[in-house]
């Protein structure tokens, strides 16, 4: 444990409090209005700016939160490919997707589905897609929650997933989703405060931005600014590029790098040296001041391409290009995201929002490379005990006096649980909804009443937060981004070729679109299950090309897709829907000319 | 669009005739035979003759104009028209025991009736009446068919075995067809003035006339005391009526049915002044949703008509639209007097005799039609309790397209 224990409890107050507060907005905004003598609808419309706001405070979730930032001190420079997908996926979908689904009329990618092939059964397949990918976005979420609710309390990690994860799952399953533009718009503005007020608060008092960067953009490793205890558990590697001059603290034995087995009495100095030890017990150790911090990556390699997020890798460009191609290409399929962007008035209205979510997204990925940049310069630490993603909860303790520590310190613990809150919400009613709707309404019980689907929307939600919080507890052992990017895999993998081809191409088919989602999105939900399984195993494959196709499977996965699809429809050709033209009218005719007046109907 | 089968219809009476000529000139070709060029050209006549009778359905005066026609041009013993079992008209032999009014007598009529075939009885055995003196000694019954069903028969009843020719025979099955064609054309007409009284009774929901009376009378009264307003309700109205009219297409967004409810509610609001209140509660992410037009201000002005409007002091009139994911679940509750099971009944059942519900029914049966047999109002009330009536609209349904204005 790197701080000194003992539970925060000013940032576990603001951590439970945003919640209450989230809830309080939502019963709020959505409060008995009165009728009035204005023009009602036109003041109950969401305006552009509060619409972004929630689009963007749905989207930014705990992998932009506190991942990125993490990334960037743990991985250097190579992770920033990470928020650039993540803004660009965004532009993407809403230059080539959101506005052919609006005017479709499809809230959801199964209702695309359906639409535009006319069939229930595709997409009761989309809807099984859906659900992985809700499920497995899901993930990351939990991962944040348990190592933000461990900071904070002291409270081993499992603890926290199950915490915060019943906390969001009760509050979606007793309806506590009213008025979720409002909540949303809420969030957003509590996690970019967080974030800009740690960011600007930590210069303010360590100095500007670019004094640390060339600090650790240097030759030089990371040193201990002062003496340092840190208390490593056992089996800890301890990596030196050169030898550094540690106190045992208590009885310690340590394995060399030689294989040899040194033994420290409580007090005694040694040298550490270059290479790789490992604690065997006793692992409360005192680094001297100026001595190298272990297992920090070397500064060169750290502020350049292909640092020490892929030099373990044999292909690192292959890696980088398909995760630039899963971050995005899956934003489109996420299943919460699409929805969020209905709430606009009209097409007008739609476009003002999608440049001020652009200019949101842009300003919120503003800090957590700096802050990634000043944990490396004042927290390096972190590295030696690999806690690196705690980067955000110990970055306050770094700096100034111990009030203005512990108010940052509770600001980012309101803004992380604004983060796993808002994605997750987001994300179970997505989840919920299709197993409500598709699963149990049009499946299991097609006549039943609206209270029996209130119901099952209700159990649905705590069948959802069940599973993301057992699935939760057992990724501590990941990185929050590497989750997030096997969720984008795989709905790249599967939804991005339907969309793609199913709006801008008419000789798609049925049995096309449904071999190439299926095929995509198996293959890549495979490759991320056994990098999922085989990664602890340490099986030292991770030279081979394999490795990285399996590890990042997009840039394969997609153009597999694709050429089912294409493939495969053009097999098909007659089964091509017969009022094709009158549905890419649909889609592509834009509002102004006013074709559809009257509203076209089968 | 509704006068579209009726057209058709007509179109199929057109080409069925001139199909029959054709065929008989066909025929002629081969065989020429004088027997079946005049069995065409009595058949015509005939059909020509009887057509503008039995367009207007079968009943006895139309059967009498009709027998009476066939039996002058054809001169056979007898002629009868038998509809739903019971004797519509007889003319000719016999009529002594068979008379308009009274049940078929015959065998041969009961099995036409129940096989909807044509047969031929050549001797009385055949016939089987069961007065023994009847003149009647042979009988061609065709049946008279409307959509697949047996509904009477025409019988030509002659006097002798030998009486029955091909020739004869075949005229009575032509006959009887094209009598068939011209009540199916009748039964088409009938649906169609169903329709429109339907469509009237859809059109007559959308401004009730009770409405625009009480509406009139309120901004009548205000235009000595308070003649400000009184202009601001007329401009409101006129507003009103004018969506109302130009309203067109199935589907619009849930934000213009709430703008009409809320213009609604304001010439209402202005009548009942300070006893009605109403609250809306709408989540904004629900307001693009298509929704079929007119489902929303019939149930308010039910809430306010039949619940607010009987109630002794102020009543509250709540409208919910709830995002719920993939629906939307609409909501109008009022605490005004509430009904009795058996109104509720009453309420939701499309009886045009009850005009009370005719607003709720209509809208129930339309989002049935749409939507499903599941998804039509639930209303939930008690006598005292006020009253709630609550739909689920899916945000998607395959081929409703996003309402945008």
């Amino acid at each position: 444990m790197l701080t000194s224990g003992g539970i925060h409890w000013l940032s576990l107050l603001t951590f439970f409090g945003v919640a209450v507060a989230a809830v309080g907005v939502g019963l709020y905004t959505t409060r008995v209005v009165r009728t009035t003598s204005d023009y009602f609808v036109a003041s109950r419309m969401v305006s552009p700016l509060l619409n972004a706001s929630a689009i963007a405070g749905e989207y930014l979730s705990a992998a932009s939160f506190m991942g990125v930032a993490a990334m960037v001190m743990a991985f250097g420079y190579d992770v920033l490919w990470y928020p650039v997908g993540y803004a660009a996926g965004y532009l993407f979908l809403l230059l080539f997707v959101a506005a052919p689904l609006r005017r479709f009329g499809a809230y959801t990618i199964p209702d695309f589905a359906e639409g535009r092939f006319d069939s229930p059964t595709f997409r009761r397949v989309v809807v099984i897609f859906v659900l992985v990918v809700g499920i497995f976005y899901m993930l990351p979420q939990m991962k944040g929650a348990g190592l933000t609710f461990n900071v904070l309390t002291g409270a081993p990690y499992w603890v926290g997933v199950v915490v915060v994860g019943s906390v969001i799952t009760l509050n979606v399953a007793l309806g506590g989703m009213k008025g979720i533009t409002y909540v949303q718009t809420f969030q957003f503005w509590v996690k970019i405060f967080a974030l800009t007020l740690l960011g600007l608060g930590v210069m303010a008092v360590t100095g500007w931005y670019g004094s640390h960067f060339e600090r650790v953009s240097g030759p030089d490793t990371p040193r201990f600014a002062e003496a340092r205890a840190l208390a490593h558990p056992p089996r800890t590697t301890l990596k030196l590029t050169e030898p550094a001059r540690v106190r045992a603290l208590d009885p310690v034995v340590i394995e060399l790098p030689g294989g040899e087995v040194r033994r420290a009495a409580a007090g005694e100095l040694f040298t550490l040296p270059t290479g790789s030890s490992r604690v065997v017990s006793g692992g409360r150790l005192e680094y001297e001041a100026g001595s190298p911090v272990p297992n920090a990556p070397e500064g060169d390699s750290w502020a350049k391409p292909f640092g020490p997020f892929t030099s373990g890798l044999g292909y690192p460009l292959i890696f980088t290009y398909s995760l630039m191609i899963a971050t995005v290409l899956g934003t489109a399929g996420l299943p919460h995201i699409l929805v969020r962007f209905y709430t606009n008035r009209d097409g007008e209205a739609a476009r003002q929002t999608t440049i001020i979510v652009i200019g949101l997204i842009a300003l919120f990925y503003l800090f957590p490379p700096l802050i990634g940049t000043m944990g490396r310069s004042l927290v390096p630490e972190l590295y030696a005990s690999g806690e690196t993603e705690r980067l955000l909860l110990a970055l306050p303790s770094a700096v100034g006096p111990e009030w203005f520590s512990r108010l940052l310190e509770a600001v980012v613990a309101a803004g992380a649980f604004s983060a796993f809150m808002s994605t997750t919400s987001g994300l179970m009613v997505a989840v919920a909804g299709a197993l409500a709707h598709d699963v149990y309404a049009r499946t299991l019980r097609p006549r039943a009443s609206s209270r029996a689907r209130r119901l099952a929307f209700q159990v649905s939600a705590i069948l959802a937060g069940l599973v993301a919080i057992a699935a939760g507890v057992q990724v501590e052992r990941f990185a929050i981004n590497m989750l997030v990017g096997w969720a984008f895999a795989i709905s790249a993998a599967s939804f991005f070729p339907l969309l793609t081809l199913g709006i801008w191409w008419k000789g798609l088919t049925l049995p096309g679109a449904m071999a190439g989602t299926v095929i995509g999105g198996i293959s890549a939900s495979v490759a991320i299950l056994a990098t999922m399984w085989l990664a602890p195993l340490d099986l030292g494959a991770s030279e081979s090309l394999l490795w990285t196709l399996l590890a990042q499977p997009a840039i394969w996965a997609i153009p597999i897709a694709f050429g089912t699809m294409i493939g495969v429809s053009r097999l098909t050709r007659d089964r091509v829907p017969l009022d094709i033209n009158l549905k890419m009218l649909r889609m592509h005719v834009p509002e102004q000319l006013g074709l559809r007046t009257e509203y076209i109907r089968e | 669009m509704e006068t579209l089968p009726l057209v058709l219809a007509e179109l199929m009476v057109v080409v069925a005739v001139a199909g029959g000529v054709a065929l008989l000139l066909a025929r002629r070709s081969r065989t020429v035979s004088e027997g079946r060029e005049q069995a065409m050209l009595e058949t015509l006549y005939l059909a020509n003759h009887t057509l503008p009778y039995l367009r207007h359905g079968l009943n006895p005066h139309t059967a009498e104009r009709t027998v009476k026609l066939v039996y002058d041009y054809l001169r056979p013993s007898a002629v009868a028209l038998v509809g739903n079992g019971v004797i519509l008209a007889f003319v000719g032999a016999g009529s002594d025991h068979h008379r308009p009014g009274a049940q078929a007598l015959t065998q041969v009529t009961r099995e036409v009736l129940r096989t909807g075939r044509p047969i031929v009885a050549p001797n009385p055995g055949a016939i089987g009446c069961n007065d023994p003196g009847c003149p009647l000694q042979s009988a061609i019954v065709v049946p008279l068919r409307v959509r697949g069903r047996t509904v009477g028969c025409l019988k030509i009843y002659y006097d002798g075995n030998q009486a029955l020719t091909p020739t004869r025979v075949r005229i009575a099955d032509s006959l009887g067809r094209l009598m068939s064609i011209q009540m199916e054309l009748a039964e088409l007409d009938r649906q169609t003035e169903r329709l429109a009284r339907a469509e009237l009774a859809a059109l007559q929901a959308q401004i009730s006339p009770h409405f625009i009376y009480n509406t009139l009378n309120t901004i009548a009264a205000f235009i000595r005391t308070n003649p400000e307003q009184a202009h601001e309700l007329l401009v409101e109205f006129a507003d009103f009526t004018r969506r109302a009219f130009k309203r067109r297409g199935e589907f619009a967004s849930l934000a213009d049915e709430l703008e009409y409810v809320h213009q609604y509610l304001t010439l209402e609001k202005a009548r009942y002044g300070d006893r009605l209140e109403v609250v809306y509660r709408i989540d904004p992410e629900v307001l693009p949703v298509s929704v079929p037009v007119l489902v929303l201000q019939p149930l308010v002005e039910n809430a306010i008509r039949h619940g607010i409007s009987r109630k002794v002091g102020p009543g509250r009139v709540v409208i919910t639209a709830e995002d719920r994911g993939n629906e939307v679940l609409i909501t109008v509750s009022d605490n005004g007097v509430g009904m009795t099971p058996e109104q509720v009944r009453q309420v939701l059942n499309s009886d045009p005799g009850r005009r009370s519900g005719l607003g709720l029914a209509n809208v129930s049966e339309r989002l049935k039609s749409i939507y499903g047999p599941e998804r039509g109002l639930e209303v939930q009330s008690a006598p005292g309790q006020g009253t709630q009536v609550r739909f689920v609209i899916p945000k998607f349904h395959a081929g409703v397209a996003v309402a945008r204005r």
